[in-house]
């Protein structure tokens, strides 16, 4: 840890020769992604928005539910970044997957979005694995009524060949989504209703036969209603916040990795919570938040009997104050968190207690020159866990601007929320189910470093290059190794599972960034990154192969007039290696005569190119987009065992009806 | 980034940017404006219009299904940038084997193109459409007996005014239905279409 603490003190010494003036939000590392960037990309749902990520890379089975490595800060085993709605933690993950699409939010509500990919104090937690906040739009004085229709169509039909020696198996809708929100707004409060409607199919080929195992129905559709209300008001000087929500999945295909196939289950989300700000003096505000989240995995009747029997309640709680002064801001901050699991399983332990206390300091030391250093200590059985990160924002003159970040996190092992952490304290579901699984080493808390420096410049009004070197150390991790084998029974995969305690190994990125406008009405971004292991034992290499080594983008948006976009995008992933799936290499499934699955344990490279078109009618009130997914028609997909993404086309039409 | 993967990505840029069709109808449309394109704002005008369509090409799919005789109908606006429109096309198709079903499919596109002034009032117009192909089979039952699918077609034509707003169009266009054994299908169709100014509650809504 020593050598640690001295690179840390080198960029505090790095920034107190110089001293900053830009708004905070330039000197902590942050992607913010937009309403205007939301409306012009081709984003059909809430979970969408991990594309329009360049640094974070992204990976899913089924299309719906995704993972993701954020920014360099772990691979897709340990989902930890955090989600966040109006400053309330929203938790909607189980056993290592965050589905992101059971936010009770509607993508036309979203005013922007915070996508921190470096370790930093941000509304009360840590972001030590990342953290995604959404801001939402606050309804405006009056009534106003919002609807939303999305209609998907993935190609690949069977169409009148169904007839023929030609037939193959019909190609389910992949969106049939609405939404719809209400918002009265007075001069010091508001309140918005809205109600969320996602369906999605679990029928690509390549999942078709398992899922279909489990079931005695036709696998078909999974069905979520997010009915959510949120009030705000304005008291005591400052602004409050009440938002509950009951997210419900009916027939949602849960991913189990350990198990290699899909369980379908009923999930309910629900989740209620306050938040706000009050001054407490001229010079010091107060900041609380408190929410209650429940997470229920329901039995879905399924021939595997299997019920998870799972139902997890999260309190979270936090108050700081946060004092600003000539060149200084203060913050200090003390939390707690609760978790319990109700289940029928007997628990040594079922619930654990997580209180925290950190602090944020921000030096403005001159016009050019700014430094933000903040600090969490967790405490949680009688253990202790010790966060802390510093950056450092040097204007150097009108074009050019460095920014170092330093890091340094221990993480319990609660707050992973982990099976393994369950299992362990009773939580017998997997051998009920015959799934056998060993630890070998202690899971303690972890460590990890990071480093990143970003260099931008500032070429002209219209131009900008953004570059960064990153690097990531990583130790006392905890990670899964499988032999998957594929089982033609029931097309699906099996293995146990070995978990390893102790893994160190230690990550270097880089990123850069184009960003140019022709025009006003004509603008493009560039990106590529690049990750790569550079220490570490096979186990650690095994897990970060899944992780492209390459990703790029390229997007252009063209507007030449207010009320019509054209938004295209190509992007770009390299081959994946996912060696639990070695054994399945090869394995066919035969869906029907004319189409199979075959199985692979390495993805192939892709480039997908995506376009869509908008046109607002009626002085905005009526939008209508034109969105096509994979235009190139390219055979792709994500996992060894996921499915594979058509040429698709989406329909979009939204209405806005104000008082 | 490996060699090879590098090459199918420029090898799948090239296929685009070579593809016989698309570089056709990318540099018809992008030629210059006509000076009747110019002289028009988007929304000005709407151009309504009936087309007879026969189906004119042979393939595998023509071994199961005989063609019949179909309709197309649709409305044109000026857009901001060549023109667009809106309609459908109606087409049956007949089953040649026991067990095979007749049905119809309805082409619900939009269109997007220019057009040139050619010699003494003939106007040649060119569009690149994309949409949905709802096809309504005569066996089946219930959800069963519909099906969904992308299409996409180009089309190019002639147009000549033959009484104050009224025109005679001819045009030819080629279709593609994104199925997994994909369709591919040549029409040529005549018809007629009617110009007029475009209602301004109309011209306020589309704008």
């Amino acid at each position: 840890m020593k050598p640690v603490l001295l690179l840390m003190l080198v960029g505090l010494g790095l920034t107190s020769r110089v001293g900053g003036s830009n708004p905070a939000d330039t000197l902590l590392e942050r992607r913010v992604i937009t309403a205007k960037m939301i409306r012009h990309a081709g984003l059909t749902r809430v979970g969408d928005l991990l594309l329009l990520i360049d640094d974070w890379n992204i990976n899913t089975t089924d299309g719906f539910t995704w993972k993701a490595s954020p920014n360099g800060l772990s691979a897709f085993q340990r989902q930890n970044w955090v989600v966040m709605l109006d400053g309330q933690r929203i938790d909607t993950k189980v056993f290592d997957v965050i589905n992101l699409n059971m936010a009770p939010v509607a993508l036309y509500q979203i005013d922007y979005v915070e996508v921190i990919g470096l370790p930093q104090v941000h509304a009360g937690e840590f972001a030590d694995r990342g953290l995604i906040h959404i801001r939402t739009i606050k309804p405006k004085p009056g009534i106003s009524i919002m609807g939303d229709l999305v209609l998907g169509n993935e190609t690949g039909d069977s169409g009148p060949y169904r007839f023929t020696e030609f037939a193959t198996p019909n190609v389910d809708r992949i969106a049939n989504d609405g939404y719809l929100t209400v918002d009265v707004g007075a001069r010091s409060w508001y309140a918005r209703a809205c109600l969320l409607v996602q369906q999605h199919p679990f029928t690509d080929p390549a999942m078709y036969g398992r899922i279909s195992k489990t079931l005695t129905i036709y696998p078909g559709l999974h069905r979520s209603i997010i009915p959510c209300l949120r009030i705000g008001a304005e008291a005591l000087g400052g602004t409050h916040q009440f938002l509950t929500s009951y997210p419900y999945s009916s027939k949602y295909f849960l991913f189990l990795k350990p198990i290699g196939r899909e369980i379908p289950v009923n999930n309910y989300l629900p989740h209620v919570g306050i938040n706000g700000s009050f001054p407490a003096s001229e010079k010091v505000d107060i900041s609380y938040r408190l929410s209650y989240a429940v997470n229920e995995l329901d039995r879905f009747p399924n021939t595997l009997d299997f019920d998870f029997d799972w139902e997890s309640h999260y309190l979270n709680a936090n108050i700081e104050s946060n004092s600003n002064s000539a060149g200084f801001n203060t913050r200090f901050g003390i939390g707690y968190e609760q978790r319990t699991l109700n289940t029928g399983y007997a628990l040594s332990e079922a619930s654990y207690d997580i209180g925290k206390i950190y602090g944020e300091f921000t030096h403005r030391f001159t016009d050019s020159i700014q430094q933000n250093t903040s600090g969490m200590i967790l405490f949680s059985g009688g253990r202790t866990a010790f966060k802390a990160a510093t950056s450092n924002y040097w204007k150097m003159n009108d074009q050019h601007i460095l920014r170092t970040s330093l890091s340094f996190s221990q993480r319990l092992i609660e707050e992973d929320n982990s099976l393994w952490y369950w299992s362990e304290r009773g939580y017998d579901m997997l051998r009920v189910n015959d799934v056998d699984y060993t630890i070998f080493g202690n899971i303690n808390k972890s460590q990890q470093f990071t480093g990143d420096l970003t260099w931008k410049t500032t070429v002209n009004d219209n131009f900008t290059i953004e570059t960064t070197g990153s690097y990531r150390l990583f130790s006392d991790l905890y990670l899964e190794r499988q032999s998957f084998q594929f089982n033609p029974q029931d097309y699906s995969f099996y293995s146990p599972i070995q978990i390893y305690g102790g893994k160190k190994g230690q990550v270097i990125g880089g990123k850069i960034a184009l960003n140019h406008r022709f025009i006003p009405q004509l603008s493009h971004q560039l990106s590529y990154s690049y990750w790569t292991e550079i220490a570490g034992d096979d186990v650690f290499k095994d897990v970060w192969a899944s992780i492209p080594k390459h990703k790029a983008s390229y997007r252009l948006t063209c507007t030449p007039v207010e009320s019509f976009a054209i938004w295209a995008m190509v992007s770009y992933r390299s081959a994946t290696s996912w060696s639990d799936y070695l054994n399945v290499d090869g394995q066919i499934y035969e869906v029907a005569p004319q189409v199979t699955a075959t199985y692979a344990s390495t993805v192939k490279g892709v480039a997908i190119f995506d376009l869509q078109i908008q046109k607002w009618f009626w002085h905005g009130r009526l939008i209508g987009d034109l969105l096509f997914r994979n235009v190139w028609n390219q055979d792709y997909r994500y996992h060894p065992i996921g499915a594979s993404f058509d040429l698709s086309m989406f329909i979009k039409i939204k209405v806005l009806l104000n008082s | 980034m490996e060699r090879k993967e590098i090459l199918i990505v420029v090898k799948k840029f090239l296929l685009i940017s070579i593809s016989p069709p698309l570089t056709v109808i990318t540099v018809l449309l992008l030629m210059v404006d006509s000076p009747r394109a110019q002289n028009m704002e988007a929304f000005d005008s709407l151009e309504i219009g009936v087309h007879y369509v026969v189906n004119t090409n042979q393939n595998v799919f023509h071994d199961f299904w005989a063609p019949g005789q179909g309709i197309d109908a649709f409305i044109e606006t000026p857009f901001y940038y060549g023109s667009v429109q809106a309609g459908f096309q109606v087409f049956p198709f007949y089953g040649q084997e026991t067990g095979v079903s007749d049905f119809q499919i309805i082409f619900v596109y939009l269109k997007w193109g220019k057009r040139w002034s050619l010699l003494n009032k003939l106007d040649w117009f060119n569009h690149i459409s994309m949409g949905s192909n709802i096809m309504i089979f005569e066996k089946g039952w219930g959800y069963n007996r519909y099906e969904n699918e992308l299409g996409m077609s180009l089309d190019s034509g002639v147009s000549y005014p033959v009484y104050r707003n009224i025109a005679i169009n001819f045009s030819g266009s080629y279709n593609i239905i994104f199925t997994h054994k994909q369709i591919k299908l040549a029409f040529l169709s005549v018809g007629m279409s009617y110009s007029l100014s475009t209602p301004g509650w109309l011209k306020v809504f589309l704008e």
